[in-house]
């Protein structure tokens, strides 16, 4: 079977329907649904409709997005394995590189692949210090082994894409494409209004409100804004994944430059976690845009948002 | 600005030692930053890269640093001058251990510092990097800095990626930071390895068992011997032992609860005894009130895992691209070579001894001393009163260096 085959020929229109769904199910609901897989023709056509997907995902070019789709599917993938006898969940681990043993009752793997695939996990009961190790090795549940799969999947599918697409996908999926797009640029306007998750962007003072305009309108920002505006976002609680997500509008996003930038003010290549500068420290750099009433009133950017948040409950 | 006689000479000497002395190369070495401060200029200098090795060779020798420092990560541009320039590559895994994070070693003379700063480093790398992290002896180079500690350092190839924030994990790890006492002590009305953020006044909790692995069975070592203490003391030494214990508790914990503690641990006939029953049946519920047991559990968390817990300097193992000293060059505040050393070598080590550089020699100088100085180097002992005295070369090299003495008048 070649590329050509499976985009034009009619035997395969199924998987691309299905692979179409995958991505629209991702894009709607956030994560990809099971399709039962009762007949080997089932079977095969979700899997074809696997590259089907990571074609328009590619050919969409958002990269939030398409972290966004790793995620999921490396999710879905994790759903799937937990229900997998233990010689399957071993077999699919080597083939991911990862070296595990088995331990009587679970699974044991290097601390070194446990810190490096558990790192996004904040929770207390993945700390290092509350592993069971011994030797180098790190004690795991089964739940445990399939979510650090989790992890390694979300890193493999996010290198692998975007992948390359030729005009004959372009034309192909041109309907699929334009709707995400289309449906992507309606969210990045209702986040730009209404915040960002936990962080309400209503409460910005007026200095980072312009800084993170300016950034997603792929303005030119000196650094000290940019210094300014992620250190401000990551003190609010935003990891450098969120913030990344944020900045990724802008026209001229470059990931691997904004996520080093992102990645070192807040200290998770520097070991040092910068604050945002206060009031006066802004004002000389020149980037203490519009100052407003509550300004007069603060010195520091942050108590600016804290005070935002007392006004705002107090109104309730 | 002039230099005193002192300082020329001292130069002259380190540009010696970098003459005769064979340099220790690091691994990659034309991938790392080098950084230098010297005798005769303030500041540092750094993002400085040496392709080969008799190129850092000819700068030690002519520009004779104080210290010299090579970076724990190796770039694709070493000597580029921005961090994203330079393009970070890998990083060895450091830890460095000193006095100031050694409980009462900074208030120690000079000497018995370092032997207890030495003590520290050996748990850490007995205990914590060859036992629970398994690393292999020959991934571990150990490094006298020359002044008041040690360094670690590990170039196996699965940690040079860690980022900032992995290596953190294992600094916790280590210093038993964030340990969860629920984790440690499971109450056997959960499952084991699950969480609650809920705390349950009265559950049942088990004892970790020292076959286990991690903290969990530091933790049964520790309030092993803990027990096995308090054994050994009568009944009223005993209990003014666990007064003072609980000095620092953040409870009120009264006599009577410290006696109810003591009598549920020790009372009864032997063998029947809580503390029989907690070490052979691994069960944490020995206590008869609720005040008891709570007061045990203040004790595990105070002194049992501060006890146990391995000392780091954090920011030095979390910063990937950190520099550090360059084994085998010289200390420019005690005239001591940063020796490269390995485990079997480290109980043996003594710095005024295996310090001080062979290339020193003992000729004789003539010195002068403010005050006082009584030392041993070099299997040597030295008494010296005030005033003028002369000392072989390797001695004034080092007194000069600790400004307990000068050159010329
Ligand atoms: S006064 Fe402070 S908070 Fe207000 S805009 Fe200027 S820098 Fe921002």
């Amino acid at each position: 079977m070649t590329l050509d085959q499976l985009m034009s020929s009619v035997a395969y229109e199924r998987a691309r329907y299905q692979g179409r769904e995958r991505v629209m199910e991702m894009l709607v609901d956030g994560s990809i649904d099971d399709h039962p897989m009762t007949t080997k023709v089932d079977a095969t056509i979700e899997l074809l409709s696997y590259p089907i997907a990571r074609m328009i995902v590619s050919a969409v070019a958002d990269p939030g997005f398409v972290r966004r789709y790793a995620i999921a599917e490396a999710k879905k993938a994790n759903e799937r394995l937990r229900n997998e006898d233990i010689p399957f969940v071993m077999k699919v681990a080597g083939e991911l590189g990862l070296d595990v043993s088995p331990e009587d009752g679970g699974f044991s793997i290097d601390f070194a692949d446990f810190l490096r695939f558990s790192a996004k996990m904040r929770s207390k009961s993945w700390k290092l210090v509350n592993q069971k190790i011994q030797k180098g090795r790190v004690q795991l549940t089964k739940y445990r082994l399939t979510r650090i799969i989790e992890s390694v999947l979300t890193e493999k599918f996010s290198s692998e894409l975007p992948l390359e697409v030729n005009e004959a996908i372009l034309g192909k999926f041109a309907r699929e494409i334009e709707e995400i797009k289309a449906v992507l640029e309606v969210r990045r306007k209702e986040q730009r209004t209404e915040g960002m998750g936990r962080v309400s962007i209503v409460r910005f003072p007026p200095c980072m409100k312009k800084l993170l305009e300016m950034i997603r309108a792929g303005e030119n920002v000196p650094h000290s804004g940019r210094f300014a505006l992620v250190a401000f976002l990551h003190t609010l609680g935003m990891d450098s994944e969120e913030i990344l997500e944020t900045f990724s509008t802008a026209p001229d996003f470059d990931e691997r430059k904004s996520r080093y930038q992102v990645e070192h003010i807040s200290g998770e290549i520097s070991g040092t976690e910068y604050t945002p500068p206060e009031c006066s420290t802004m004002k000389s750099y020149g980037i203490c845009f519009d100052p407003d009433d509550l300004c007069q009133r603060i010195k520091h950017p942050l108590s600016y948002y804290r005070f935002k948040r007392r006004a705002f409950r107090s109104r309730k | 600005m002039p230099l005193d006689e002192s300082t020329r000479f001292v130069m002259r000497m380190f540009s010696k030692h970098y003459r005769e002395a064979p340099l220790h190369m690091p691994d990659r070495f034309s991938k790392r930053e080098f950084g230098f401060m010297f005798f005769d200029r303030q500041g540092m200098v750094r993002h400085v890269g040496f392709p080969q090795r008799a190129q850092l060779k000819n700068y030690l020798v002519e520009q004779v640093p104080a210290h010299v420092y090579y970076s724990c990560a190796y770039y694709e541009k070493p000597d580029a001058q921005t961090m994203a320039e330079k393009s970070w590559q890998g990083a060895d895994l450091i830890f460095d251990l000193d006095a100031d994070h050694v409980e009462g070693a900074q208030d120690l003379p000079y000497a018995k510092m370092l032997v207890r700063v030495k003590e520290e480093v050996i748990r850490l790398i007995d205990e914590f990097l060859l036992g629970d992290l398994g690393f292999d002896q020959d991934d571990l180079r150990i490094v006298f800095s020359g002044g008041r500690g040690y360094h670690v350092h590990i170039s196996d190839p699965k940690v040079l990626k860690l980022s900032s924030h992995e290596r953190r994990e294992i600094v916790d790890y280590i210093t038993g930071t964030d340990l969860d006492i629920d984790w440690v002590f499971p109450s056997t009305t959960f499952e084991i390895g699950r969480f609650k953020d809920r705390v349950d006044a009265d559950r049942k909790r088990a004892m970790p068992l020292a076959s286990e692995g991690g903290w969990r069975a530091r933790m049964r070592k520790g309030i092993d011997s803990l027990l096995e203490e308090l054994e050994r003391l009568t009944n009223t030494e005993a209990t003014m032992r666990l007064a003072e214990m609980f000095k620092d508790s953040k409870r009120e914990i009264g006599k009577k609860t410290i006696e109810g503690l003591y009598k549920d641990l020790f009372g009864g006939r032997k063998g029947r005894r809580g503390v029989d029953r907690m070490r052979d049946e691994n069960t944490f519920e020995v206590f008869s009130e609720k005040r008891h047991a709570d007061a045990f559990m203040d004790l595990v968390d105070m002194r049992v895992r501060v006890k146990m817990k391995g000392e780091t300097d954090e920011p030095v193992t979390s910063d990937i691209k950190r520099l550090i000293r360059l084994p085998s060059s010289l200390h420019g505040k005690t005239g001591f070579e940063v020796v490269p050393l390995d485990r079997d070598r480290l109980d043996e080590f003594d710095p005024f001894r295996d310090a001080v550089p062979e290339t020193l020699g003992d000729e004789a100088v003539e010195i002068v001393l403010e005050n006082p100085v009584q030392l041993d180097l070099r299997d040597e002992r030295f008494d010296l009163g005030p005033g003028k005295a002369e000392v072989p070369t390797f001695a004034a090299v080092h007194l000069i260096c600790r400004k307990q003495a000068r050159i010329g008048p």
